[in-house]
């Protein structure tokens, strides 16, 4: 891009959105080169529009010139879906901030997709109403980064995920035009499911404006135990007998022996460090409904060959207890400078098959690899802890990720659960996709945006 | 990001930790050179410290902007700050009250009037007489220009130091005359050199490390020569300056001791009254709650300061001492240990996003509807009074120190 051309573009978008809501300073984009990926791409201008006319203006002014555009929220992705790797202009939708209703008749709210998940978490929460998508990053995510990358979290296993509650959305093509997808009722089979189509689209179909999202009233009480297995394996197993038992817990997270040692060593809270596994379960609802519930479970791990099984007995102990669970991505970086981060999922009943082969995996490599997740809906987060900087390592670390992949999907699973494609897994994608399912998406995405001037370079890699 | 107050008013990559440790990274590799938009990201920061202390990786952000503002300082960049109440700071000469003075100034307050006794000459910006909703007055007598020391104070003991600081001496001579009777109350032996000196926070956080280790110098000779069981503060800022004075002499070596010797007699006073008088056992004792407030009940909501709650982890003492204190019923509001958006410098260089932290923080508060915000810093008092002032509650709702509802509790009861 010539500075002419991009000049003459951004004094466009000065005259639809005000001088103040563009920059072009070298500090300013600086500070939206990167995401949780920790790679650096920096744009040629950030915007921050403020309402829906002007993101469809901007992109009408996009179009006709051909400038990439980035849509961004928070900046927290883990695969790259907001950086501007093309360059371009970023989007930033942080300005769209207001929760615009909660409608506690029907069970739905509207807001606009700036609104930080654990911030809307708090205010449906004061009404006695419920939001569960719970990505770790929702004290600082935004919904509308949830919605681009279908975000889940450790409640997943019982409620799903934010796929699951978008109603409706209000879309801005990457032509300009405005849409209004899917309705704010609970039925709804009226012409494609277009909503569904956008969630997960990581900012490559459309930038939404808009979110109409489904709501639960509050469970009265969550009751929480944890597990501690000295087998790795009894572990898997138990999660699998949780599964068919009947009962459905809110969350089944699970942290392996490297897990548990790392964070052992980052807080010193008494976690046994001899354990080949440990499980974290919580099951919500009427008080007599969930600590029946909690039993049942307990007994479970028991008979699976559980050491020890504690039931949290007050709000400190529940604290106590996701302390462990909530410490890892930080301590994880006491084992290495760099992680390279998967999110797989395989069915349910193959979790101790993955887990032994993974454990397989770690003894052939020699890299130090942690895994931990959300067990109860197959989703593992692997981790290789390592230093970029060695290149043996890293090389045998990209065969191990291959490797990785290559078994999820003969498991019958799939290469990421919440974290998106992006630029991280682009080139992974036809291990899974086939070639007439990959040109069909390609296609959907042109008919969307002709000009591929929308968030260009993710899930596909180069068009 | 979850947990600066900043970033939680703009949601701007640049105001908050991760952004701006970019930027200072990339300074470092050259990529940028230091600009005026540098210095105005770097100024944007409250230096509350809540980024660090949930820091994983455990990077100083607090530091690492400071040093920041610091090479910004020293390279002659310091436009941003050379704001006449900041450079009164500099140009002023070290003797006694002119730098006091200045340093109250500082500390965020803007005088009615300037005490003809200080030969301080100040201009202000009428926009900031503009914007404000309240101008806290300067005290007409700062409060160790009247104390007098009783015989018994004279007398050997347990010897409390007390580092007044400039807004207990200027601004909120109550909250010292407070700790005083306390401690007369309670039989402690109590010393207040007449010389002391502003604690130097606003030269260090403004990048002027030079009048920072100067100020410190002369409180090291001040305090260290009176062989002290303890030296208390009643204003959080200067606590912590107190607490870290030993990074000030990194590479002074006598100095450094001296400094990390004080630094660890230092405590919070309310810590001191609680932890090692056992005041809150002492206020028990004498009983249940009376009418001090009519016959309602005297509801008290407590703020934290970041420089207490982060600097110097004092967050359940102040508590504790409320709850003990008769005739009062404690209020817990929400979101606490969240930042009022004072940040010293920041409230008079950036007054506009000051007062919207403010706003957030102020709703906190209103929800528990409280008769009193308590808390213990000079910046979150002034801060309150504001934000009292702006929600139309002025005179409706009383801003203090703890400290001083304790020691009403406390004559009340001996009377």
């Amino acid at each position: 891009m010539s500075m002419d051309t991009l000049s003459t573009f951004i004094s466009k978008i000065e005259a639809i959105v005000g001088r103040q809501h563009v920059t072009t300073a070298e500090e300013d984009l600086l500070c939206y080169a990167y995401d949780a990926t920790n790679r650096h791409h920096r744009p040629d201008a950030v915007v921050f529009p403020g309402n829906t006319g002007e993101v469809s203006a901007i992109m009408r002014a996009a179009n006709e010139c051909r400038f990439f555009v980035v849509p961004r929220g928070a900046g927290t992705g883990m695969s790259g879906g907001a950086l501007a790797i093309e360059g371009g202009l970023t989007m930033v939708m942080t300005r769209f901030n207001r929760i615009l209703s909660i409608d506690r008749d029907n069970l739905v709210a509207e807001v606009e997709p700036g609104v930080i998940t654990g911030h809307f978490q708090e205010a449906v929460e004061r009404e006695g109403l419920f939001y569960p998508p719970d990505p770790s990053s929702a004290a600082y995510s935004t919904l509308g980064g949830n919605v681009g990358e279908c975000a889940g979290g450790p409640r997943a296993v019982k409620y799903g995920v934010t796929r699951d509650y978008v109603l409706a959305l209000e879309v801005v093509l990457p032509t300009g035009e405005v849409i209004a997808t899917g309705s704010r009722t609970a039925k709804g089979v009226v012409g494609y499911d277009l909503t569904r189509l956008i969630v997960g689209s990581e900012g490559t179909l459309g930038v939404v404006t808009k979110i109409v999202l489904r709501l639960l009233p509050l469970p009265g009480v969550v009751r929480t135990l944890r597990a501690i297995f000295v087998r790795i394996q009894d572990a898997g197993r138990a999660v699998s007998e949780i599964v068919r038992s009947g009962v459905t817990p809110r969350s089944v997270e699970y942290m392996d022996q490297a897990a548990i040692r790392c964070v052992e060593d980052y807080v010193h809270i008494g976690l046994p460090v001899n354990a080949g596994a440990m499980l974290l379960l919580e099951v919500d609802g009427t008080p007599s409904a969930a600590d029946a519930g909690l039993q049942e479970l307990a007994a479970i791990c028991e008979k699976g060959g559980a050491q020890k099984v504690q039931i949290a007995e007050s709000e400190q102990e529940v604290l106590d207890l996701w302390r462990a669970r909530r410490a890892i991505s930080p301590a994880l970086f006491r084992l290495g400078p760099d992680k390279i981060s998967e999110d797989i999922v395989v069915p349910r009943s193959r979790i101790p098959e993955m887990v032994e082969w993974i454990d397989d995996l770690r003894k052939r490599t020699g890299l130090t690899m942690v895994t931990f997740g959300h067990a109860g809906d197959g989703n593992i987060h692997f981790n290789i802890m390592l230093d970029r900087g060695d290149k043996e390592a890293f090389k045998k670390a990209e065969g191990a990720v291959e490797a990785l992949f290559r078994h999820t999907i003969a498991l019958g699973g799939t290469l990421s659960g919440e974290h998106g494609v992006g630029i991280t897994k682009a080139s992974y994608l036809d291990i899974e996709l086939g070639g007439s399912e990959l040109a069909l998406m390609k296609r959907i995405k042109a008919t969307f945006d002709p000009h591929g001037i929308l968030n260009p370079g993710k899930i596909f890699g180069n068009l | 990001m979850s947990v600066c107050p900043v970033y939680q008013a703009t949601f701007r990559e640049t105001d908050v930790a991760r952004g701006r440790l970019a930027l200072l990274e990339s300074v470092e590799e050259g990529a940028i050179t230091w600009s005026e938009r540098l210095e105005e990201i770097l100024s944007r920061c409250l230096l509350c410290g809540a980024c660090a202390q949930i820091c994983a990786n455990n990077v100083p952000t607090t530091r690492l902007i400071q040093q920041g503002r610091r090479r910004l300082f020293e390279a002659g960049k310091g436009g941003r700050s050379s704001h006449p109440l900041i450079r009164s700071v500099r140009q002023g000469e070290l003797s006694g009250k002119v730098v006091l003075k200045g340093g109250a100034l500082l500390q965020g307050l803007l005088c009615r009037k300037i005490p003809d006794s200080s030969g301080l000459h100040l201009r202000f910006p009428l926009s900031f007489f503009a914007k404000r909703a309240t101008v806290p007055p300067v005290t007409w007598r700062p409060f160790l220009e009247a104390f007098r020391p009783h015989v018994a104070e004279k007398m050997q003991g347990r010897r409390i130091g007390f580092f007044v600081g400039c807004g207990a001496n200027y601004l909120f001579p109550e909250t010292a005359w407070a700790l005083v009777r306390i401690l007369r109350r309670v039989g402690a032996t109590m010393v207040i050199p007449k010389d002391q000196v502003c604690c130097g926070l606003p030269a260090y956080v403004s990048g002027d490390t030079k009048t920072a280790r100067a100020l410190a110098r002369r409180t090291i000779e001040t305090f260290g020569s009176l062989e002290l069981d303890a030296v208390v503060t009643v204003c959080a800022s200067c606590g912590s300056r107190l607490q870290d004075l030993g990074a000030l002499f990194e590479d002074d070596p006598v100095w450094r001791d001296a400094a990390v010797a004080l630094a660890e007699k230092h405590k919070d006073a309310m810590a001191y009254l609680v932890e090692d008088l056992g005041l809150d056992e002492y206020l028990k004792d004498r009983g249940s709650a009376r009418g001090l407030h009519g016959k309602n009940v005297y509801r008290v909501a407590y703020h934290d300061p970041c420089h207490l709650r982060i600097s110097q982890g004092v967050t359940e003492v102040p508590r504790r001492l409320l709850r003990t204190t008769p005739g009062v019923e404690y209020a817990e509001a929400a979101h606490p240990g969240q930042c009022c958006g004072h940040g010293g410098d920041f409230n008079l260089t950036h007054f506009d996003l000051s007062v919207e932290i403010l706003d957030r923080r102020m709703e906190d508060f209103q929800r528990v509807k409280p008769h009193a915000i308590v808390t213990g810093c000079t910046g979150c008092l002034l801060q309150f009074a504001e934000g009292v002032s702006l929600k139309g509650l002025a005179g409706r709702v009383q801003v203090c120190h703890p400290l001083v509802l304790v020691e009403r509790a406390m004559a009340s009861l001996g009377s």
